[in-house]
């Protein structure tokens, strides 16, 4: 590994920094309903609830995020994210699915708040028909993958619609709820421990083909010319992508913008080499994720919980239309 | 029948008298006799099948009762007329009312109202929940011009509601002094003191502290204030452990800082109310508090707790005996 | 080390690109492949650097054969410059310099030197995409530069298309260069005149056939040019031996009949 730039590693730990900032901020600060904000070291069993959220949103922003720097490099634009590929949609058709399978036989529904299982199905088989339709020649296409995504997220779109129409009304609404992304604070020991490795090798692999993703910048044949595979490394790059965006969608449902805005944020202090861009992105996921739940905390409408998804659309949108018009969006 | 009817033919041309009188040569005489037979039973038949559906009459205003063909673009109002036997009456329905046989054709909901369908159908009444802005234009227009009754209700979500829902279907339905009208509202009387018993029945014996009410696990959803299910809660002498209004969701966090002595969980799907508790809660069984602490957890799997109509009224029984439970259940875990 | 084409041939769907192609490039020289457009020059660079398989026939580099190396393989002996460079992220010149380097051991004084062959020393830290097509063009050819090592083979795809004429001046010295530490060149031009300055050997292709291959003098005949190019050229004696080509471009045409006076 080449030595860090003094830059990047400033960058770095800033990140670090702000990392640390929103988790003290999310073990500490909680409005309870009667509007109340305390800022304090308190219970046991509060904290181990805090300590469990601040844990879901690392997993999954992290994961979402190094997720959003492979596809970036894979489709060559800095405007994809997790979810081009349709692997939210997926989870979400295999969600209502399931539940609607579990109301129309009447079987006992325990997997109440647990749609991990489906999720992680759903976003895993979407995406496998995404990679045998996204093919050109025996390997993986850019374009025709961006195309096959947006289809597929359109039909799989239509068939939740279908489903959610037949489902019972109690379920209708606790589909809408997990499709707005949540950070559960009851998270099973070892839905973390799966979801975390996952997150773990995920990085690892993608911090190792770093310095192939650097190469993949350049066109198609200039790659091949200073010695790059590029079959092989995009085959890489979308299983990679793929398992994180589904171990992230599974556990979380399927939160937005983080996958967009991490990478991006991580390049504005970072640089755009693609292995130090790994590690930033992951810790400005990180961030953004336990931030928005921060703010979920901090906000309440009407005594109730918003779901996360709703602040990183808040903090994303913007910034998303930002990154459009100042020219970074452009490739 | 092509021969058939060029027999006929044949015979038309051939066999009739100037004044009308039919006649042929003998057997294709008798053939044509037969034949003519099965062609009356045809014709009888497809007149019983086609015409099943058929009113000859539409009525324009409320008051005819045995032409009543009513429309509920709602589930809690079809199920409230279902109650009130008046089922044979529904002609259509929307999507969503599952209290109803599947043959009964559905006209679209509350969104998107298949208006072609409802024509077909020849409503006398329509009936249905809408927003604050009340029913569409068009069908308020198409009402105006085939003379459709329209009843309309804004939200159904406390006890109260209901109860003004069901009462004004009269209303709508009849004219005020009928004899239709007064056994209607006699129904609905029977009803009611049917729910004040349950409500009123050994009120000592039950649990009188607060509950939460909860659907979803992680977030926690809950039932707050000024729902229908809360509504039963409180008429059963208990209270309501949160003070949020409507449906919310609260974190885990909440649940455990406000700290409920009991829980139900409202199941959605199974009849089966063999379901251990503690499965179902999940992390919310692990909390620390106090329903954990002492076991008041509790699963109400009534398919009816999801409708704000006339079926809470064996909801309430079920929460009756809910609470009755947990009244005997002041162990604390060990 | 050597560049054997044996005959090559590609099709593209039903089009057949290059047809029966029988070559050979001989080290540390500069050999031009000429030809009008659609002749089919891109796509044997392509054949050559592996990018796109032949229909039949072989590229053989110091005998083996092309489509048997892995690119890594292929990276260590051929450099590739094409027509028009994309980088989709924005690396500093450096940065894309460096790529270069990929399959190869690091070396930064490489790097150094070919950012000070291509006058890009003050350009270093700016980012590519804010150059000039020309300052791109630079930047791609001192990658190929840094990754080319001495017995190896350099292909250029009409590297200085974009360039201003100091430094497509530049780029030509720096071939001739290139060639006299024995690195086999292959050079695609558009400009005839400056390949017959510049080259060695000439591969004359007329849609996807080798119409003649050889020495400068021997391929670059007028009647022969004429006939492929459509246009007329002739050889201009200059100063103490030395001859130019030039293609002799009429500038007014009578466009009634779009006959040349």
């Amino acid at each position: 590994m080449r030595p860090l730039a003094k830059r990047q590693f400033l960058g770095l730990c800033c990140l670090v920094v702000i990392v640390g900032l929103t988790v003290i901020a999310r073990l500490l600060v909680y409005r309870d309903i009667s509007g109340v904000l305390t800022w304090e070291w308190t219970g046991s069993d509060a904290m181990s609830l805090r300590w469990t959220a601040v844990r879901v949103a690392a997993i999954a922003g992290a994961s979402l995020a190094v997720s959003g720097v492979l596809l970036q490099a894979l489709l060559r634009n800095p405007l994809a994210s997790p979810y081009i590929l349709g692997a939210s949609s997926g989870a979400a058709l295999a969600v209502v699915m399931v539940m609607y399978l579990q109301s129309s036989l009447a079987i006992t529904w325990n997997l109440r708040g647990m749609d991990t299982m489906p999720a992680a199905v759903g976003a895993v088989g979407t995406l496998g028909v995404v990679y045998l339709l996204g093919q050109k020649r025996g390997w993986l296409d850019p374009i025709s993958l961006v195309l096959v995504g947006v289809v597929v997220t359109a039909i799989c779109g239509a068939l939740i619609m279908f489903f959610h129409h037949l489902l019972p009304h109690g379920l209708k609404a606790d589909l809408v709820t997990w499709m707005m992304g949540i950070i559960r604070q009851g998270a099973s020991t070892s839905e973390l421990i799966i979801t975390g490795s996952i997150a773990l090798i995920g990085s690892a692999i993608a911090l190792f083909f770093g310095r192939a993703m650097d190469a993949a910048t350049l066109g198609d044949d200039e790659a091949r010319s200073i010695g790059l595979s590029l079959g092989p490394l995009r085959l890489v790059l979308f299983v990679v992508a793929g398992i994180l965006t589904s171990a992230a969608v599974a556990l979380a449902g399927p939160i937005g913008f983080v996958g967009l805005i991490a990478p991006h944020a991580a390049r504005l202090i970072l640089g755009p080499k693609h292995t130090v861009l790994v590690v930033g992105a992951a810790l400005a996921g990180i961030a953004l994720l336990i931030g928005a739940d921060v703010a979920s905390q901090i906000i309440s409408v009407q005594g109730g919980r918003m779901p996360v998804g709703v602040f990183t659309a808040l903090i994303g949108g913007p910034a998303f239309i930002w990154l459009l018009r100042s020219g970074r969006g452009r490739s | 029948m092509t021969s058939l009817f060029q027999d006929g033919m044949k015979c038309h041309y051939h066999g009739y008298r100037p004044n009308g009188t039919i006649y042929t040569m003998g057997e294709i005489r008798l053939i044509r006799l037969r034949h003519l037979w099965v062609i009356l039973l045809y014709m009888a038949v497809m007149a019983i099948v086609g015409c099943r559906n058929d009113d000859p009459e539409v009525v324009n205003s409320a008051g005819t009762a045995s032409q009543l063909r009513i429309v509920s673009f709602s589930p809690a109002i079809t199920r409230a007329l279902v109650d009130l036997d008046l089922e044979e009456k529904i002609v259509g329905r929307s999507t969503f009312c599952t209290s109803l046989p599947t043959d009964i054709p559905v006209v679209g909901d509350l969104l998107q109202i298949n208006y072609e369908r409802l024509l077909e159908l020849q409503p006398t009444h329509i009936l249905m929940q809408t927003s604050r802005e009340g029913a569409d234009t068009r069908l308020l227009e198409l009402a105006e011009q085939k003379g459709w009754k329209i009843g309309q209700w804004s939200r159904i979500n406390t006890l109260a509601d209901i109860e003004r829902m069901v009462r004004a279907i009269p209303d709508v339905l009849y004219e005020q002094e009928s004899g239709e009208h007064h056994r209607m509202s006699d129904k609905i009387d029977t009803l009611w003191r049917r729910l004040d018993r349950i409500l009123h029945a050994e009120a000592s014996d039950r649990w009188q502290g607060p509950v939460l009410l909860v659907h979803h696990i992680d977030p926690v959803a809950v039932f707050g204030r000024e729902t229908y299910l809360s509504d039963l809660l409180i008429a059963l002498g208990a209270s309501n452990a949160t003070e949020v209004t409507g449906w919310q969701n609260l974190s885990l966090e909440d649940v455990s800082h406000l700290n409920p002595p009991a829980v139900i969980i409202i199941a959605e799907t199974s009849e089966d109310s063999s379901v251990d508790p503690w499965e179902l809660a999940g992390p919310l069984g692990k909390l620390k508090i106090e329903a954990v602490q002492t076991r008041r957890f509790a699963v109400l799997s009534n398919p009816d707790a999801w409708l704000p109509s006339t079926g809470v009224i064996s909801v309430a029984e079920e929460l009756r005996e809910i609470l009755h439970q947990f009244n005997q259940s002041t162990i604390p875990e060990q | 080390m050597s560049l054997r084409l044996e005959n090559l041939s590609h099709r593209y769907g039903s089009l057949d690109t290059l047809q029966r192609i029988s070559v050979q490039a001989e080290p540390g020289k500069i050999t031009a492949v000429l030809g009008p457009n659609a002749a089919g020059k891109s796509t044997l660079l392509k054949c050559v650097i592996g990018s796109e398989r032949p229909v039949s026939g072989h590229v053989y580099i110091q005998g083996s054969q092309v489509t048997d190396l892995s690119p890594r393989q292929l990276a260590q002996h051929v450099a590739y410059v094409p027509q028009r460079s994309t980088v989709a992220a924005a690396f500093t010149v450096q940065d894309v310099v460096e790529l270069g380097r990929y399959a190869l051991p690091r070396n930064p004084s490489r790097i150094q030197n070919a950012l000070a062959n291509l006058d890009l020393l003050e350009l270093a830290h700016r980012p590519y995409p804010a150059l000039s097509v020309g300052q791109q063009q630079r930047v791609t050819l001192a990658r190929a530069l840094c990754q080319v090592e001495d017995n190896g083979i350099m292909v250029l795809d009409e590297p200085t298309s974009a360039m201003d004429l100091k430094h497509m001046q530049q780029c030509m010295t720096l071939l001739r260069q290139l060639a006299e530490r024995g690195i086999t060149i292959l050079l695609v031009l558009h400009d005839i005149s400056m390949a017959a300055q510049v080259a060695d050997a000439v591969w004359l292709l007329e849609r996807g056939t080798l119409v003649a291959s050889g020495s400068v003098a021997e391929v670059l005949q007028p009647d022969r040019l004429k006939s492929v190019f459509h246009v007329p050229f002739a050889w201009i004696q200059e100063t103490a031996g030395r001859r130019r080509l030039v293609a002799l471009m009429q500038s007014t045409v009578n466009v009634d009949t779009m006959e040349q006076p």
